[in-house]
């Protein structure tokens, strides 16, 4: 998440600063204020050419391919049918198609455009399965305990009170939360040590000493 | 036999209180002031200010006032630090992260002649709640266990074996690590229970919580004026919901003697996320050049949420049964539970006025403004339902009509005020404001809550950027239970929220 936030925080950086702005001279308008119309362009203004970057249009691969003949022809004369028609078609019946034609070349796992790519679709190695949840409840609450009290429990600050132990101050971050025993650990944060706890043995099967892991409950039956 | 509890719990869950917590709808709605460094060093009043991107969130007309162009960036800071109050002892707990606030572009069409209308579109994005939080209490209690809420819950059910297994989330776990047990102990008297903590004596009480997460909205706006004096706006609102808490409750014996409880802990985990949609409204009248009166509604906003979560508990009964731990997930063949519902927040009205000193295009002599809104928000209207999608709507939607009476009883509408100014002098802004949050409880069992979020900034604007930074600080006042009980006084943990946030606005004119 921090990774994808700090890629956008980039991306619109470098946006902004390739913004042109037409306010470089001049007053900057405070649209709170007064938002006047945008100034008009000074200069006369023409599509670049040359800037066109997607040569998927018919006449840029005839403009290539006869550039290309022209330099060699012998070399590049075999090419003619795959540059005319057939990088439309999946070109099963040309002998130089499954290299050079990127929608099906035989090296197809690491080719985005092949259809099949396992990493893209799931196919052929193990298809890609969604973890199946098999419970599928509301969270529990007990929404009695939201009913108005009777007027002599109503207080609630009735449960407040110092007990005689003096309010301190304990940082988040300076607890002991993964103690083993955290009772220990809870009791120690209020002052009060307790050696006799560590010295208790279980009596169950399942039960461990206070101050190792904890063994996993089974389910009661009566 | 895994599969076998499994057919129990969906068979034999019946009439339990199962489902979200009314405090889930509060979080979603009552959130603090957002926005651009602009708008929040102001105090968040912006319902008839306009000429900022943040319009698209409060009063979508404000946009209209663009005839130029805005593509601005906000990154900011937040910090919040709890000092909370439980049973006459305080602890602290801090809370901080780096977020991208309100960031998008906004363009206007340019006036052909002075009777003829603009138009203004703005597509931007904005972080609308922070959840990242610290929780941190501990108290002595002698008089109640967290295991009262289990108790509760199970009280009348005769068969001990429903309680083992029918209520993976708290009370089977509990009762299966003996934190509670029947009456007699072992298999004896299967249809009595009782805890084993001996809050009598004392328990040492912990409970901490921590939160992650955000919300987010993706706002597209359109806007226009007929003529200068009425400009009228459209938001379509998409947010988007991710929400994460892990909460450890830990209640120890404060006696240093065996007697058979050392410690028990319950530990849950929850994670929201989803998305939705609402529209904002908006209109603006200028009855003078100085002079904004604006008014806007905020339909609720409908969200479309998937919980996942799990709960473990962990029960130390010394030479009775040891240390034992059960998690939920053995419940539900090792994964999360997941449930998806719908959630609507309540609508907003929003009413404001504003005075800006020399509308006029030259900068140097454009003064300042003052400005104010008045937001009124229904709480009682947060409701949850069903999703139609579910195979299980019929027990659910017993339980959601019920909880959205508790919702109406124990909350209310609410009156959040902004206010704030700002002095220009040609190039360099500042601006001072503050915000009101007004009180979404209904005061049933001692709740309230409240927060004054205090706002100043600077700002800067010349050849055709301008950067924005605000300040805001937040003092509040809110309450926290770690558990609630029906039959008698449960503790609550009163919080002082302390929060302070950076933001800067980074903006090009084009």
């Amino acid at each position: 998440m921090k990774t994808t936030t700090s890629l956008a925080l980039l991306a619109i950086v470098v946006l902004m600063q390739s913004c042109t702005t037409a306010y470089r001279t001049g007053q900057t308008p405070d649209d709170v204020y007064f938002s006047p119309d945008r100034p008009e362009n000074e200069y006369l203004t023409m599509q670049r050419q040359e800037t066109r970057r997607y040569r998927m249009a018919t006449e840029d691969y005839e403009d290539r391919y006869l550039r290309m003949r022209v330099r060699d022809r012998n070399r590049w004369d075999e090419l003619n049918d795959w540059y005319t028609y057939e990088r439309w078609t999946l070109g099963f019946n040309s002998y130089f198609t499954p290299t050079l034609n990127p929608f099906v070349s035989w090296n197809h796992y690491y080719n985005p455009y092949y259809l099949n790519n396992p990493y893209l679709y799931g196919t052929g190695f193990g298809n890609a399965t969604n973890v199946k949840n098999t419970y599928t409840k509301p969270r529990i609450f007990n929404l009695n305990s939201y009913q108005q009290m009777p007027a002599n429990l109503k207080n609630v600050k009735a449960m407040a009170g110092n007990y005689g132990i003096s309010p301190v101050f304990n940082n988040l971050h300076s607890r002991a939360a993964s103690t083993p025993n955290r009772g220990n650990a809870l009791r120690e944060a209020f002052g009060v040590s307790t050696p006799s706890r560590s010295s208790s043995s279980p009596v169950s099967s399942s039960g461990n000493s206070s101050s190792s892991s904890a063994g996993s409950a089974p389910v009661r039956r009566f | 036999m895994r599969k076998i509890i499994y057919a129990a719990i969906l068979l034999l869950q019946q009439s339990i209180a199962n489902a979200q917590e009314p405090a889930d709808a509060l979080r979603m709605s009552w959130t603090n002031l957002t926005g651009s460094a602009r708008q929040q060093a102001i105090g968040g009043a912006m319902a008839s200010l306009g000429g900022d991107l943040s319009a698209a969130f409060v009063n979508p007309a404000g946009i209209a006032f663009f005839k130029t162009g805005d593509l601005i960036l906000t990154p900011q800071f937040n910090r919040q630090k709890n000092l909370s109050t439980y049973l006459g002892r305080t602890e602290k707990a801090n809370k901080s992260g780096l977020g991208l606030g309100l960031s998008g572009f906004v363009v206007g069409s340019k006036q052909e002649n002075r009777t003829r209308g603009t138009a203004a579109v703005a597509i931007a994005f904005n972080n609308t709640a922070w959840f990242g939080n610290n929780l941190l209490y501990r108290g002595l209690n002698t008089q109640n266990s967290y295991s009262q809420k289990f108790l509760e819950e199970i009280s009348g059910l005769g068969d001990a074996n429903q309680v083992a297994s029918n209520y993976p989330f708290g009370s089977s776990l509990a009762f299966n690590t003996y934190w509670i047990d029947t009456i007699g102990g072992g298999t004896n008297g299967n249809f009595l229970y009782r805890t084993r903590a001996p809050f009598q004596s004392g328990l040492f009480q912990e409970n901490e919580i921590k939160s992650t997460g955000s919300q987010s909205e993706l706002a597209i706006a359109v806007a226009g004026t007929g003529n200068e004096k009425i400009l009228y706006g459209l938001t379509l609102g998409i947010p988007f919901l991710n929400y994460k808490k892990t909460s450890t409750f830990t209640e120890a014996d404060a006696s240093t003697a065996l007697n058979n409880f050392n410690y028990a802990a319950i530990e849950e985990y929850l994670e929201t996320s989803g998305s939705g949609v609402n529209l904002k409204i908006g209109i603006i009248y200028r009855p003078a050049p100085q002079w904004r009166v604006g008014f806007s509604f905020h339909t609720p906003t409908f969200l479309k949420l998937t919980d996942r979560y799990s709960a473990t508990v962990t029960t130390d009964t010394e030479n009775y049964k040891g240390l034992l731990t059960q998690t939920s997930k053995e419940f539900t063949n090792g994964d999360l539970a997941q449930y998806s519902y719908l959630h609507f927040t309540p609508s907003r009205t929003l009413v404001s006025l504003s005075y800006v000193l020399r509308e006029i295009e030259n900068v140097t002599k454009q003064r300042g403004f003052l400005t104010g809104d008045v937001e009124l928000v229904n709480y009682r209207a947060s409701s949850f339902k069903v999703d139609p999608a579910n195979t299980d709507p019929v027990e659910s939607k017993a339980y959601y009509s019920k909880l959205n009476n508790v919702i109406d009883e124990i909350y209310r509408p609410a009156v959040n005020v902004r206010l704030g100014g700002e002095l220009k002098f040609t190039t360099i802004m500042t601006r001072i404001g503050m915000a009101y949050l007004g009180n979404p409880y209904q005061n049933i069992n001692g709740e309230q809550g409240s927060r004054l979020q205090l706002t100043g900034g600077l700002g800067y604007r010349n050849q055709g950027y301008f950067i924005d930074l605000a300040y805001v600080h937040t003092t509040g006042k809110d309450i926290h239970s770690p558990y609630r009980l029906s039959q008698q006084p449960f503790p609550s943990a009163q919080i002082s929220q302390l929060g302070a946030r950076i933001v800067l606005t980074l903006g090009v004119k084009f």
